[in-house]
């Protein structure tokens, strides 16, 4: 999808949009008219803040966990040990 | 005349001998055919009500006729109780496709509803204040 260069041009976009079930004209006003722009940024710089540099990246409460199932998994695990539940 | 006499005499006793003899012969007789005939008359009711099940043993009847009523009883009890079960889980995936559609603001923005049968708002799925949060940073491709 990343090397399909049609797909950044209008037609492609709303191939796609339609593809995924969306409305295209709901899909535009919502992108131009920026309503969830704020929350975007503030989920940026919460990451940002979090020191996260790239993605994927995972955290398990509060805690830096490498990105993979087994990783994740165990950090959970530990995690409900510590909290008793 | 003696001997006749005698003679005589012996056979009024003995016909009279015979005669109660006979009649009390009688009374036994009748007497044990009454008895044989209440004993049948007994014998007949007491399998005529047991010929639907055809069995020779009335207690053992009586017994299966009582497991017989507790196993459907069981039964009826087990099906009252899965039809329960069914309604109230129907009624539960009732109240979650209501609650599933995703629900906007006047803005058009999706604030809550639910996610593989977890409530979500925004991009945050579940408890926010559950023991174990997961964060994720990904991006979308």
């Amino acid at each position: 999808m990343a090397g399909d260069e049609t797909l950044f041009t209008e037609a492609g976009l709303r191939r796609q949009i339609t593809f995924e079930g969306l409305n295209y004209e709901e899909f535009v006003t919502c992108v131009t008219e920026g309503h969830t722009f704020p929350q975007v940024s503030a989920s940026y710089d919460e990451g940002l803040a979090r020191g996260v540099l790239g993605t994927p990246a995972a955290f398990v409460n509060g805690e830096s966990v490498d990105p993979t199932y087994e990783a994740i998994e165990a950090a959970v695990k530990q995690a409900a040990e510590e909290s008793g539940e | 005349m003696m001997r006749i006499a005698n003679a005589i005499r012996s056979r009024q006793e003995y016909s009279r001998f015979m005669g109660v003899g006979t009649r009390r012969s009688t009374w036994l007789w009748a007497l044990a055919a009454l008895a044989v005939g209440v004993s049948l008359l007994v014998s007949a009711c007491g399998s005529g009500g047991e010929s639907g099940d055809q069995s020779d043993e009335p207690t053992a009847t009586g017994t299966e006729r009582s497991e017989r009523a507790d196993r459907q009883a069981s039964i009826m009890q087990q099906q009252d109780q899965q039809a329960a079960a069914e309604s109230e889980q129907t009624d539960q995936v009732d109240a979650s496709d209501d609650t599933s559609e995703l629900q906007a603001n006047e803005l058009g923005e999706i604030d809550f509803g639910h996610r593989e049968g977890l409530p979500f708002i925004r991009n945050v799925v579940g408890d926010p204040e559950a023991p174990v949060v997961i964060v994720e940073y990904s991006d979308f491709q």
